[in-house]
């Protein structure tokens, strides 16, 4: 980790919870711009790891994938973390262990 | 707010340890989770580190992950009424999801003061806890075997994108950000989100008249 990145990154977020409660609060945000904030988490977070999955080393893509689907699957299910995670991290390992590796 | 920090103690442990498998010092998830403080961002900045990525996109990602917190600061600020400008300032500073749920689902106004406290108090109470549990987690993060457990970054990624997906017009823009950025990924490095991020959102835009206008419910971690 980049002491930089965390510097740029916590200042900028210091702005964003500032903007309106300190720095502008007279002013009022159009719904369009809520609407465009929120709905840029989830695209984000899956271009992150969408790639994650996908690319890198090949032997191990069809474990990768088996723990993913899981996980899509068990948080669709229950909304927990500890859940995805763990049925997540088993299912990978298994594949992992079947495929000889 | 104790059920709440039990709620989050899986995903505050897991961003510490994925702080841990990117190579942050303690220092440096200490000051991450103080700085940055939102699972999301600080899980990508874990989770981009580990991959490589330059600067520029690590920075630029955290942001646009923590560009929630505009639409937060405008919501509880409509609220907040008058008082010294030094509250706002720490108002501003424990703003995350969960407080930001609760003073939204908290409509007793006739005091505006009290209100305010109630705020602070739950804001101030999760920031401690959460610093507690990043820490926590890489310390005995740190202890585990690291190259076993990195799978689990990006399954927490899911944990948190799955259920913000709920909407049909997030989930279609969540789905084309998945194949562009795996298509994307011969591009120079930096570069991809600019082609993955237009993409994604004009498959987000809605097909429904009037979505646009709609106030979005808050958003979890």
């Amino acid at each position: 980790m980049s002491w930089l990145a965390i510097a740029l990154i916590g200042i900028g977020s210091l702005g964003f919870r500032a903007s309106f409660l300190v720095l502008a609060p007279d002013v009022t945000i159009p719904p369009r711009a809520m609407r465009a904030l929120a709905v840029a988490a989830p695209v984000l977070l899956a271009a992150i790891t969408a790639p994650e999955i996908a690319v890198g080393d090949s032997s191990l893509l069809a474990a990768r994938i088996a723990g993913a689907a899981v996980a899509v699957a068990v948080s669709w299910r229950t909304r927990s973390i500890a859940w995805t995670v763990a049925t997540g991290l088993a299912v990978y390992w298994a594949v992992e262990l079947l495929i000889g590796r | 707010m104790l059920p709440i920090l039990a709620g989050l103690a899986p995903l505050g442990l897991l961003v510490g340890t994925a702080a841990a498998t990117a190579g942050g010092s303690l220092a440096q998830g200490l000051a991450s989770s103080w700085l940055v403080y939102s699972g999301s961002p600080q899980l990508a900045l874990a989770q981009l580190t580990r991959a490589g990525s330059d600067l520029a996109a690590v920075v630029l990602t955290a942001l646009l992950l923590n560009g929630r917190l505009i639409a937060y600061s405008a919501s509880v600020s409509a609220r907040w009424g008058a008082g010294p400008r030094r509250h706002r300032w720490l108002a501003a500073a424990v703003l995350v999801d969960p407080p930001y749920a609760l003073a939204m689902a908290d409509d007793d106004l006739a005091d505006r003061r009290a209100w305010r406290w109630r705020y602070l108090g739950s804001g101030l109470a999760l920031w401690v806890g959460w610093q507690v549990l990043v820490v926590l987690g890489m310390v005995v993060g740190s202890h585990l075997p690291l190259e076993r457990l990195a799978f689990a970054v990006p399954l927490v990624i899911i944990a948190i994108l799955v259920p913000l997906a709920d909407d049909p017009a997030a989930r279609r823009g969540a789905l084309v950000a998945c194949v562009a950025a795996v298509a994307a990924q011969g591009l120079p490095a930096g570069t991809a989100l600019f082609v993955v991020g237009p993409l994604a959102v004009a498959a987000a835009a809605p097909g429904r008249r009037g979505w646009w206008a709609e106030t979005p419910a808050a958003v979890p971690s």
